[in-house]
């Protein structure tokens, strides 16, 4: 069973088409949901949760239409936020419960649920203390604890483990996985950070330009990832680039020393001889990329930077 | 304790589905009931309420006798008396009831009912904005007319602490001073007029701060707008009304109110004080505040 169910969501802001018609399914489960900045992650949040009305299409959380009921849409889900958001002067106790009560709860149940919450998140000793004085690490977990208090059977997370270090990092993953695995909550990861996506998440669902770019199981996207070398080599890199382009493949990252090619399908290495013959440059190094979940992303993106450049370029051409 | 310990729970109790408002309210009233808002309160803009208490209590300790008072079929404007004010009230403690009006009126043109929400509330919305505490509310099952509903009423509350509360104390003092029970025959409506005419008061005065609160950051700037517009309105109206026409004593917020609340006591507004014009200012000055700030005021700012 799906969580939720996106048909034909399209949203314009002015003369952005932020949303195209986008059609999508999250299972039940972790779910991550990546892309670019602009790639339309924050706008199908904000339809999901019921705060924007798309222009036309419909989508569906837990069953529930979020045009036709978005409060009890925000009833069933859980919204853990990028930034710090709590009210000034709150200790961790009072912040969660004041969740707590805005989502329902009586104020008697919102005060136990609190602090069953933040021990939970691993908060309990701290509680007490204003939430102003938490560390980054701890204010996730405030956030977290907030997003939970209600208990519900979907929560968004939104890049939940930014600006912490690698021992904070694990801990907010470890808690999601402890949520999705053992007490079968289902998440939607909305994350920049692949590893986390891939080390939490079942499935992955990647946003570009307002469409799905790719989407499936993290294994299944995983061995879409063939035909990309890592490539170095002595001589005239722009040449080298220029021959490789014109023998059809592609240069998906370009930042380092050694670049990151894309082949066209059926092709293999010899490809790259060819180009570095063409353009007298000694091939220095080449390895088949380790298949991960970063080189299917950057290829979704490659593959959608040559589908506008294409669309591009008719357009001229006409 | 270390994470997971507790382990996590379902929750299984009760889920309330009706209005955040009043939760709202209490969370916005309750961190900004600071030492100096009681020293505010009850060392100066209680002040007033205290004499002319102590003056009721002399006017009755002295065996003035309890009757009709002062004949009082129009309203008269603090302004414009020829007798002190104080005085003037503390007589009519001594009638019928209908000087409560006086108190209100002149309670909120002392300004104190406009000063103290403007210090206190200055940032009730503004600050929502800033530390991105919308996203409480509205990822929330809470709607936008919940949310400003909860704040308006946390503003009126501080308004109402300088006048629905000291006048309906007052009232009951006067009942408790009184040798029998015939004045409070003749008063029992009077505490439903003081509510009545303190919610149009304080309505007015939340809808000016919250338009402020909703249209700019800096508390310290939005307090110092409610004030300065409060004033303005109050200097120019006075000033027009009578240089120009009396009809422009409409734009000053307390004949306004004062002449759309003055029914309630069974008063007369004066044939020179245009009540259309005063429904104007008492009622479509708050209601034009309160359709900016809902346009301000919009869920989307959520996960920006």
């Amino acid at each position: 069973m799906n969580t939720v169910t996106v048909s034909g969501i399209e949203k314009t802001f002015g003369t952005v088409r932020a949303l195209r018609g986008l059609n999508v399914e999250f299972p039940e489960g972790p779910v991550g949901l990546l892309g670019p900045n602009g790639a339309g992650k924050s706008t199908l949040l904000k339809v999901l949760l019921g705060l924007l009305t798309p222009d036309s299409g419909t989508a569906q959380v837990l069953g529930l239409d979020v045009t036709a009921d978005p409060t009890e849409v925000r009833r069933l889900v859980g919204y853990m936020p990028e930034m710090d958001a709590f009210l000034p002067g709150l200790t961790g106790a009072e912040a969660v419960r004041f969740a707590g009560v805005m989502c329902g709860l009586p104020a008697g149940h919102a005060q136990r649920r609190a602090h069953e919450i933040l021990y939970y998140v691993g908060l309990g000793e701290a509680r007490f203390r204003r939430a102003e004085q938490y560390s980054t690490g701890m204010r996730q977990r405030l956030r977290l604890a907030q997003a939970l208090v209600h208990d519900p059977q979907l929560v968004f997370l939104d890049e939940p483990t930014n600006g912490l270090d690698p021992a904070g990092r694990d801990e907010i993953l470890e808690l999601i996985r402890d949520l999705t695995r053992k007490h079968r909550k289902s998440v939607i990861l909305c994350s920049h950070l692949l590893f986390d996506v891939e080390s939490v998440c079942d499935n992955v669902v990647v946003l570009r330009s307002g469409q799905v770019a790719l989407q499936g199981t993290i294994a299944d996207v995983k061995k879409l990832e063939r035909g990309t070398y890592r490539v170095r080599v002595l001589g005239d890199r722009d040449a080298f680039i220029g021959a490789i382009e014109r023998e059809g493949a592609a240069v998906v990252d370009r930042t380092g020393e050694t670049l990151s090619i894309r082949v066209p399908d059926g092709a293999d290495a010899k490809l790259v001889f060819r180009a570095a013959a063409a353009s007298k440059v000694v091939v220095r190094e080449l390895s088949t990329m380790e298949r991960n979940l970063e080189g299917a992303f950057l290829r979704a993106m490659a593959d959608g930077d040559a589908a506008a450049a294409a669309a591009t370029a008719k357009g001229t051409a006409r | 304790m270390p994470i997971f310990a507790q382990g996590y729970r379902a929750y299984t109790g009760p889920v309330n589905r009706g209005s955040r408002a009043l939760a709202i309210a209490w969370e916005s009233i309750r961190p900004r009931m600071r030492w100096w808002v009681w020293l505010l309160l009850f060392g100066f803009l209680w002040m007033p309420h205290l004499i002319f208490g102590g003056m009721t209590y002399m006017v009755l300790f002295m065996g003035i006798k309890m009757g009709k008072g002062l004949p009082m079929p129009d309203v008269v404007f603090e302004g414009m008396r020829s007798q002190p004010g104080a005085m003037y009230l503390a007589g009519m403690m001594t009638n019928d009831g209908r000087g409560f009006w006086d108190i209100l009126n002149i309670a909120f043109s002392a300004t104190g009912p406009i000063v103290l929400p403007a210090i206190a509330c200055a940032g009730i919305l503004a600050a929502d904005r800033n530390t991105h505490a919308l996203q409480i509310y509205f990822a929330r099952p809470v709607s936008r007319m919940d949310y400003l509903f909860g704040k308006l009423l946390a503003v009126a509350a501080f308004s109402s602490l300088l006048l629905a509360i000291p006048t309906l104390a007052l009232w009951a003092e006067c009942s408790a001073l009184q040798p029998g029970v015939d004045w409070l025959k003749a008063t029992w409506w009077v505490p439903f007029s003081i509510v009545g005419a303190s919610l149009v008061y304080t309505v007015w005065a939340a809808g000016l701060v919250l338009l402020a609160s909703s249209l700019m950051s800096r508390p310290v700037l939005i307090g110092a707008v409610v004030i300065f517009v409060y004033l303005f309105m109050l200097g120019f109206g006075e000033v027009l009304g009578r240089a120009v026409d009396k009809s422009w004593f409409a734009i000053v917020p307390h004949y306004a109110i004062g002449a759309v609340t003055a029914p309630l006591f069974g008063l007369r507004t004066p044939d020179w004080l245009p009540m259309h014009y005063c429904v104007l200012t008492a009622f479509g000055f708050p209601a034009l505040c309160f359709l900016i700030v809902i346009r301000r005021i919009r869920a989307v700012e959520v996960v920006t």
